[in-house]
């Protein structure tokens, strides 16, 4: 708590002032010295997917439970075998990837991109509901 | 550089088995095997780096043992786990 904040309550508990223009006070000077939000965010260690049964979904005994926890750091050193796939084997799996409807080139896959992607990844979660199962995967 | 999972947990139930087993693997022996037979096959190594140098393959030769031990050294902390009705199966690594 900084000590614009900690003022402010002091004047709410003195009652200087209403809670209404503490609250007005407390909005205007934003989050500053709030130090879990000036803290820098901490990089993702795990890629998680998870697999259910899609709760809306009639119940089926089929239905799998998948529980997967990536590291990054497989990921980033698995990125690296790209830069062993020849120059034609990058063009036919361009193709075969074409084929099924990405439109994707391999050979732009870099390091440098997947700590890009990495740092985005962050913010992101993804969640698709498919019938019977329900796909969660983010990171932690 | 990381050192690599030392063991593997592994956990299995069946439904034919109803006893749940778990398993603690120690994978270390598996890296020392890998790497007696690396330190055996190294002269095979090196001809076939020099027989693919002139296609353009020795590159890949090269690389792709550091590559291999660069991803198994991140195996770290790889958990999988699948469950199904009566059947579970889950491997981590440690």
């Amino acid at each position: 708590m900084s000590d614009n904040q900690k003022r402010i309550l002091d004047m709410l508990a003195e009652g200087k002032i209403s809670a209404g223009e503490a609250q007005k006070l407390l909005g205007a000077i934003g989050p500053e010295g709030d130090e879990t939000r000036s803290a820098p965010p901490r990089s993702p260690k795990y890629l998680r997917v998870v697999i259910q049964p899609n709760p809306d979904a009639p119940e089926n005994e089929d239905v799998k439970r998948v529980n997967v926890r990536v590291p990054v750091a497989l990921i980033r050193a698995g990125i690296k075998f790209t830069s062993l796939i020849p120059a034609e084997a990058s063009e036919q799996v361009n193709e075969a990837l074409k084929e099924k409807g990405i439109d994707f080139d391999v050979r732009n896959l870099k390091p440098e991109d997947l700590e890009e992607l990495i740092a985005a990844l962050h913010d992101l979660e993804v969640d698709v509901q498919n019938g019977q199962e329900k796909v969660h995967v983010y990171v932690e | 550089m990381n050192c690599p999972p030392l063991i593997l947990r592994l956990e299995v139930s069946r439904p034919e088995h109803p006893r749940h087993t778990i398993l603690w693997l120690p994978i270390f022996l598996a890296w020392l095997i890998l790497a007696a037979i690396f330190i055996a096959l190294s002269p095979l190594i090196i001809l076939a780096t020099l027989v693919a140098a002139p296609f353009g393959w020795a590159k890949t030769v090269i690389l792709l043992i550091p590559l291999v031990c660069n991803v198994i050294c991140h195996l770290h902390g790889m958990e999988i786990n699948i469950e199904k009705k009566d059947s579970v199966l889950f491997l981590s690594f440690k």
